[in-house]
């Protein structure tokens, strides 16, 4: 999942022939396009401590200069659903003052609450496709639980900038377009055994280079998100 | 009644109260509704002699042969008001041509709201319900979903150790702590179970899926001390497991770890504080006392290990207190279970016994016995399940001699059953 992409703003010229300023201008744009594609792009790899890839870790950037944290697109659609009497995805990040949308996918009913994080929160969600719609105005974790299913487990991490994304099976997030600017990069699991769960950098970005991260700690186990008795018809006994 | 029976009685009595009111205010169609349900129809052949159903001393719920039955027909309606209320009333059926019954066999309100800001969590239960013990019975209507029969401790709690009462569990849920581990403790109160322990002491443990209805009464092996001249005269020939006798309330607690993920570990004691100086229509009051232990654990290879242990006594005396029936007896199974895709195996072993601490003569309750429960399960569809079970009980039990049967008897039974959740 990848956050958002930044706009730059264009260079202005003068120019005398209004031919010659439409035709440069044009140039200039595309000039412009392909050197903020090939210098914005920014590549992280992040490393557990045995340097293998670490899997759906967030991964997000702060800039040093306020200004950069304003962009113009629009954030994408955030959605966590309730599948199979799990939170599926285990872990979303969404920015400040960006709306969720909780889905329930089971025919039956779930009861979410927020355990933890500056959101405190609890709904029904009775039948399947019933939805809900939050609004996370503060940022923080946000750890979910369900009060019929207690082995259901999920977190929301709500971060205030647009550059967050989850990296992949590789390990890997890419940040198609950043200013340039000294950035925070923060790492982030709820299992991470640091404090606060992240590990905190500071980079120069855009690097041509990948930025390499490796983690300074273990994760404790994941949480299954299932009944300690595997079947599919518990009663709440 | 003494002030902590009285004050327990107000307790039920306020909880009553709430809930009406609160389902008062309620529009009708802002309650959810649900129905979930268990069909459980079996073929079996048992080497053993009369099933406990039928007033004998076989360990099973099937008489010697063959036997086709619907060996559970369970229905679960489940309502849900407000985000904290619920009640649940489960009926089940049983046809298998020894004791055909349909009737209740739990019904209960409940409050259990999400916990609070410290992960403090409150949930509240009342009616007919059974002590929070097993560890086997967690799916719809009270089955296991390891085996067709369960543990003969979990069987007997589903013959006669249920009751009208009010349980509270106060839980801290370690997500507010970043932890993985919950704490629970459980207080019950309770009354209508005065005459728990009377039929473990006349026909001793057995292996069964069978819960008794709220109505039914259970037959009692015919035993000498019965005879009119007997020490025992006066006991009816069916024990009423839910009958209020001595106006006095009992209790069980219980402490709880979990681990998520891992495992869960429980202890608790009951006791149901009977004054057996009482017998009304030849129904006496027994005082039961037990403490159990029980574990559930993921163990490596996706193995799950199951283990409960029961220990405790029970006594009946005659209206001037002398002991009639004066027992210690002890329960314990391991069970452990391996899931995958379409296939559960489970394998459980079980030590039991009562041992007869009365000089009443011709009314031997001793017994010691093991067991072992092969059990192969096939899902076929999510809900449909067919599985096939092996049992053996290797019992001594010298009460036998009464009904002219081998004290040592090994019995042996053979299921295969189509179970469909809903």
């Amino acid at each position: 999942m990848i956050g958002v992409s930044l706009n730059r703003d264009k260079k202005k010229m003068s120019l005398r022939s209004p031919l010659s300023l439409t035709a440069l201008l044009l140039l200039t744009q595309l000039a412009s396009q392909l050197f903020a594609q090939s210098v914005s792009a920014q590549e992280l790899l992040i490393l557990n401590q045995q340097g293998q890839a670490a899997v759906n870790v967030v991964v997000y950037l702060q800039p040093n200069n306020a200004e950069n944290r304003v962009v113009t697109a629009q954030p994408a659609k955030a959605e966590v659903h309730q599948k199979d009497k799990q939170f599926s995805p285990y872990i979303t990040v969404v920015q400040k003052g960006q709306e969720v949308a909780f889905v329930n996918e089971d025919d039956i009913t779930h009861h979410i609450y927020s355990a933890l994080g500056p959101k405190r929160f609890s709904f029904k969600l009775r039948h399947e496709q019933e939805q809900q719609l939050i609004m996370f105005e503060t940022a923080g974790h946000v750890s979910m639980g369900c009060n019929i299913h207690d082995w259901m487990s999920g977190h929301l991490l709500v971060v205030d900038t647009p550059f967050y994304a989850i990296t992949d099976s590789q390990g890997k997030v890419v940040f198609n377009a950043l200013p340039e600017d000294d950035f925070t990069v923060s790492v982030w699991h709820p299992q991470l055994k640091l404090n606060d769960n992240q590990q905190l950098q500071t980079f120069h970005l855009p690097n041509k280079q990948p930025i390499v991260i490796t983690l300074e700690a273990e994760f404790d186990s994941i949480p299954k998100q299932q009944s300690l008795d595997e079947f599919e018809f518990l009663e709440g006994y | 009644m003494t002030v902590i029976d009285r004050l327990i009685f107000r307790c039920i009595c306020l909880s009553v109260l709430t809930v009406h009111s609160s389902a008062q205010s309620m529009a009708w169609s802002e309650v959810e509704h649900h129905v979930s349900g268990v069909v459980d129809t079996r073929i079996g052949y048992a080497d053993s002699s009369d099933s406990y159903l039928s007033g004998g001393l076989g360990k099973f719920s099937a008489n010697n042969g063959s036997q086709i039955a619907l060996s559970q027909l369970g229905l679960s309606y489940h309502t849900l008001w407000g985000d904290a209320w619920s009640s649940r009333i489960i009926a089940n059926a049983y046809v298998d041509g020894i004791n055909n019954g349909l009737g209740l066999t739990e019904a209960l309100v409940r409050y259990r709201d999400i916990p609070s800001e410290s992960g403090i969590r409150l949930d509240v239960e009342f009616g007919l319900m059974y002590p929070k013990i097993s560890l086997e019975n967690v799916a719809t209507a009270w089955a296991s979903p390891y085996s067709l029969t369960y543990s003969t401790m979990n069987s007997w709690l589903a013959e006669e150790v249920r009751h009208i009462g009010l349980s509270t569990t106060i839980e801290s849920l370690g997500q507010y702590r970043q932890s993985a581990h919950d704490f629970s403790l459980t207080a019950e109160a309770f009354m209508f179970n005065d005459t728990t322990g009377a039929i473990l002491a006349w026909h001793g443990w057995t292996q069964t899926s069978r819960q008794t209805l709220l109505q039914e009464t259970l037959p009692i092996t015919t035993i000498p001390a019965m005879q009119p001249d007997g020490m025992l005269a006066e006991q009816a020939a069916n024990s009423d497991p839910f009958t209020e006798l001595d106006d006095r309330i009992g209790a069980h607690v219980v402490a709880k770890w979990t681990w998520r993920n891992k495992g869960s570990v429980q202890a608790g004691y009951y006791d149901n504080n009977a004054n057996t100086l009482i017998v009304k229509q030849g129904q006496y009051v027994w005082l039961t006392q037990f403490g159990h232990v029980g574990a559930k654990w993921l163990l490596p290879y996706g193995v799950s290990f199951t283990s409960q242990y029961m220990q405790g006594s029970t006594l009946m005396t005659n209206t001037d207190g002398l002991p009639v029936v004066d027992n210690d007896f002890h329960s314990g199974y391991v069970m452990v279970s391996k899931r995958w895709l379409q296939h559960r195996v489970s394998l459980r072993v079980e030590d039991f016994s009562v041992t007869d601490n009365d000089e009443t003569p011709e009314d031997d309750n001793n017994e010691d016995g093991q067991s072992l429960t092969v059990a192969y399960q096939y899902q076929l569809d999510k809900p449909w399940f067919i599985q096939l079970e092996y049992n053996v009980i290797d019992s001594t039990r010298p009460a036998r001699k009464y009904l002219n049967q081998s004290i040592d008897l090994v019995e042996q039974q053979w299921q295969v059953s189509s179970r469909y959740f809903f």
